[in-house]
């Protein structure tokens, strides 16, 4: 037994397509009262060809030949008991993914004598082998897209918090992927999106199913997809920053905001392949993750200047945003105090007993991580990616040999980069 | 104890009001790790005022008590937080308020006795201060402040006002206001806690991995040890109804970059029983989702009207309000409006097919199923439904039982509505 099927009795078998062999992961699960399958493409990222990739996910979604209004579709799975059809991409540091997903209620559960399995996996091959390449369609995708992005500047606090990405973030990768361009968007033709779905036929994919369907019945309704054989993709998941950090830069704004803000960058070197990288989840556990965290107990139990604080760390890229609200009058205290807690923990002062403590909780939500499907769903894609896949008890047991000198070393690679001090013009408090 | 047991949904709930009057449910689900169990008061922020029965007086409080109470909760005697002490066995905690419920949270997957204790035990034993009243007030003016960045929130709330006036407890801020808030003291604190946390206005619901006759015994034996003030007899009040007798359009200059139209009207208010309530809010999201919703063709016909946002909108149906209200952000909002209006008509002129009907209420079924998935959201159910006085299982069943007669009902109920429409324009 290796260690995908020792956590949750995870299969990993090949079935068998008319042109190659493809991974299926089965999970038998009589735990949750709905099942899932999942269909899921990998492609390398390029900037405008990822767009396309997107917009094309976002086509797919909405209709498909047989069903070529959104309401013909939506009605066809409501009456399949409300049959999950879901659509979506995602950007990660150097590939992105489509994922197709259907799925609804186990059969024991409903009245009738409906294959929903069958059911399920027949919209699973509609919506990926009978796209609906309509014209009008394609152009309200992209113009909710753009509308999408001009009408969340509205939103003064996402306005500054983007200005703030946009500063830090210049030139880099996670610049392009976090916004998008409108203009971008506007040139997309159906040509750009029938391109787009020819090479999705040619990306290697994944099959993921969670239920209580037998692996024979599953393995049946799967077989015999007709896609060409798949190119290879590398998929590289964390995206390694080269920006040579000298001086923190402060900025001082004046915004049209109820409530000032506090918004600190700082890089790290540590990534979710790493050694280190459990260190620095404790790092992020210890300063930031509960209420029993350092900045949390220093800003707002012991000085009350914030309702919250949030310290977030980003494996993927390298970079931790901390964020506060707080009174116009305290933005520089509560950066002096930030500043105090972080250097605190640089130079090695962590409670024994926080981390302890940290450490049971972790462990709870590892223990626990099976009660849902996303996590089900995360560890064959960590599996079919070649991330090393550890046992629960594996995990327990790393989580256990961290030792203060590790999360003071994960401590001292954080770098500051950019703080913003917004005081807002509508800030009322004292 | 009593048991309901459900051979179909294969679940089993165990259900016992004990001497104090406190009401607990119990739902064993071993095939889970983790367990989730909520601790609930029949009291929000609607109940600023509310009727004391002994005396037959209206008693009034500063808005925001509830949620200020929700916050003090957590505060141990020794000064420390007692969500740490449960993150000390690997336990998360949280709590909410709402119009008219405060819940804590406990979940984990381990020391499953310990955490239902301490949750029993922090919510019933107060630890108020003069100086930590204070110092709360500070984080809790930030709290309300954070929430006033969303414009669209801020449309929501100002189409409200046209629907209730400036004063009626739907469109205040669950919160209460920077003003409201410094005006609370400890004393009003402890006579809200005294009335509302009594045990027979609360209820316990415990989810997942466990043995029910032990986590009974647990719960016995904790209360028992415990001495309670004599209970106060409360009733909760509504503001007064008063009728929108004609369409309210209003106009505001906002510094936004896109208008924001907000458009609805309220339900009529009616003395129904809890059963009616229930099957009349059913009719009304099948109504208002077969023109709206995902299974409308609400896309297509903004399309034709060039309008390339999604419509928002919700159905608001319980004790004392109710509303209709959709809401939009573009330039084009004058034709959004126009075709929201003529829906509406088309809602009272046809209401919906047997068909419709039918397919409402299996993904309405479906929902329900999905909510077996997680055991937080069971035991939030179990609270929510026990206010409502019924269980879980005849709540899914009640869906069912709604039929082209309740819809109709519904319909004669909201037509010849007046109509309010709020838009957020952009300053020039």
């Amino acid at each position: 037994m290796d260690n995908l099927e020792k956590n949750m009795g995870f299969k990993h078998i090949l079935i068998k397509e008319k042109n190659q062999n493809v991974p299926l992961y089965y999970c038998h699960s009589t735990k949750f009262k709905t099942f899932y399958t999942y269909c899921v493409f990998f492609k390398e990222y390029e900037k405008i060809s990822s767009l396309h990739f997107e917009i094309l996910g976002k086509l797919l979604n909405r209709t498909t030949l047989k069903h070529p209004t959104e309401q013909q579709l939506s009605v066809y799975c409501a009456n399949l008991y409300d049959m999950y059809h879901y659509v979506s991409t995602k950007q990660l540091p150097h590939y992105d993914d489509m994922l197709f997903r259907t799925g609804t209620v186990n059969k024991k559960y409903i009245h009738e004598d409906i294959d929903l399995l069958d059911e399920s996996i027949s919209l699973l091959k509609e919506t990926i082998f009978e796209p609906n390449f309509s014209e009008e369609i394609l152009e309200d995708i992209k113009l909710t897209t753009i509308n999408k992005i001009n009408n969340a500047k509205n939103n003064n606090l996402y306005n500054v918090t983007k200005k703030f990405n946009l500063e830090r973030f210049s030139g880099e990768l996670i610049e392009e992927q976090m916004y998008i361009n409108p203009e971008d968007v506007e040139a997309v033709t159906m040509d750009d999106i029938k391109k787009a779905y020819d090479n999705l036929l040619k990306c290697p994919h994944i099959y993921v199913y969670i239920g209580e369907d037998s692996l024979e019945d599953v393995v049946s309704s799967l077989s015999g997809f007709d896609f060409p054989v798949s190119e290879k993709v590398e998929l590289k998941n964390e995206c390694r920053h080269n920006k040579i950090l000298e001086k923190v830069k402060e900025v001082h704004l004046d915004e049209d905001l109820n409530q000032s803000q506090l918004l600190i960058g700082l890089r790290t070197n540590i990534y979710n392949r790493d050694d280190d990288y459990y260190s620095m989840v404790f790092c992020e556990l210890l300063l930031g993750g509960d209420s029993n965290s350092e900045l949390f107990r220093v800003i707002r139990k012991n000085n009350n200047l914030a309702y919250d604080i949030s310290f977030r760390y980003n494996s993927l890229y390298g970079f931790i945003t901390i964020k506060a609200g707080v009174d116009k009058n305290n933005l520089e205290k509560t950066y002096e105090l930030v500043k105090e807690v972080i250097s605190n923990f640089q130079k090695g002062n962590i409670s024994k007993e926080h981390l302890e403590i940290e450490k049971k909780y972790l462990i709870s939500n590892i223990k626990t991580e099976f009660d849902d499907f996303s996590s089900h769903y995360n560890l064959a894609l960590s599996h079919y990616r070649g991330d090393k896949i550890k046992t629960v008890e594996e995990k327990i047991e790393l989580i256990n040999s961290i030792t203060v000198d590790d999360i003071k070393r994960a401590a001292n690679s954080m770098e500051y980069e950019l703080v913003y001090f917004v005081r807002g013009t509508k800030d009322e408090s004292n | 104890m009593k048991v309901i047991n459900n051979t179909f949904y294969n679940e089993t709930i165990y259900t016992k009001k004990l001497s104090n009057g406190l009401t607990i449910y119990l739902m064993p689900r071993k095939q889970f790790s983790n367990f989730s169990a909520v601790f609930a008061t029949d009291y929000g922020s609607f109940d600023y005022e509310f009727m004391d029965l002994t005396n037959n007086t209206v008693v009034k409080t500063p808005q925001g008590v509830a949620h200020f109470l929700e916050h003090k909760m957590f505060d141990e005697e020794d000064g420390t937080d007692v969500s740490d002490k449960l993150i000390e066995i690997g336990i998360d905690s949280n709590a909410y308020t709402s119009y008219d419920i405060t819940a804590y949270f406990v979940s984990g997957n381990q020391n499953i006795k310990q955490a239902v204790e301490i949750l029993l035990d922090f919510v019933q034993k107060p630890n108020i201060t003069d100086d930590t009243v204070e110092s709360e007030k500070e984080i809790i003016c930030q709290e309300l402040m954070m929430y006033k960045e969303n414009p669209l929130s801020n449309s929501r709330i100002n189409h409200l006002k046209l629907l209730y006036g400036d004063s009626d407890r739907v469109i205040q801020d669950i919160g209460g206001t920077v003003e409201s808030v410094n005006e609370i003291d400890k004393e009003t604190l402890l006579k809200c806690y005294d009335i509302f946390y009594h045990p027979s206005n609360m209820c316990l619901s415990v989810v997942g991995n466990f043995d029910p006759n032990e986590m009974l015994s647990l719960i016995e034996e904790n209360q028992n040890k415990k001495e309670f003030k004599k209970e106060v007899e409360i009733k909760h009040l509504n503001d007064e109804y008063f009728e929108v007798t004609e369409n309210i359009d209003k106009e505001e200059y906002l510094n936004i970059k896109t208008p924001i139209a907000v458009i609805g009207f309220k339900f009529p208010y009616l003395e129904l029983d809890d059963i009616t309530l229930a099957r009349y809010g059913y009719a009304l999201d099948f109504l208002f989702d077969a023109y709206f919703g995902e299974y409308s063709n609400i896309i297509e016909r903004l399309r034709e009207i060039k309008v390339n946002v999604p419509l928002n909108y919700a159905i608001t149906y319980t004790k004392g309000y109710g509303y209709f209200r959709a809401s939009v952000t573009t330039s084009k909002y004058e034709d959004v409006l126009n075709l929201v209006k003529k829906i509406l008509d088309e809602i009272i002129e046809n209401g919906i097919s047997e068909e419709q009907l039918k397919l409402m209420k299996r993904r309405t079924y479906t929902a329900h199923i999905k909510r077996f998935n997680n055991n937080e959201t069971l035991a939030e159910d179990l609270v929510s439904i026990h206010k409502k006085k019924r269980d879980l299982f005849d709540s899914i069943e009640l869906c069912n039982k709604v039929s082209i007669n309740d819809v109709r009902e519904v319909i004669n109920i909201i037509k010849n509505r007046a109509i309010c429409t709020y838009v957020a324009k952009p300053k020039k």
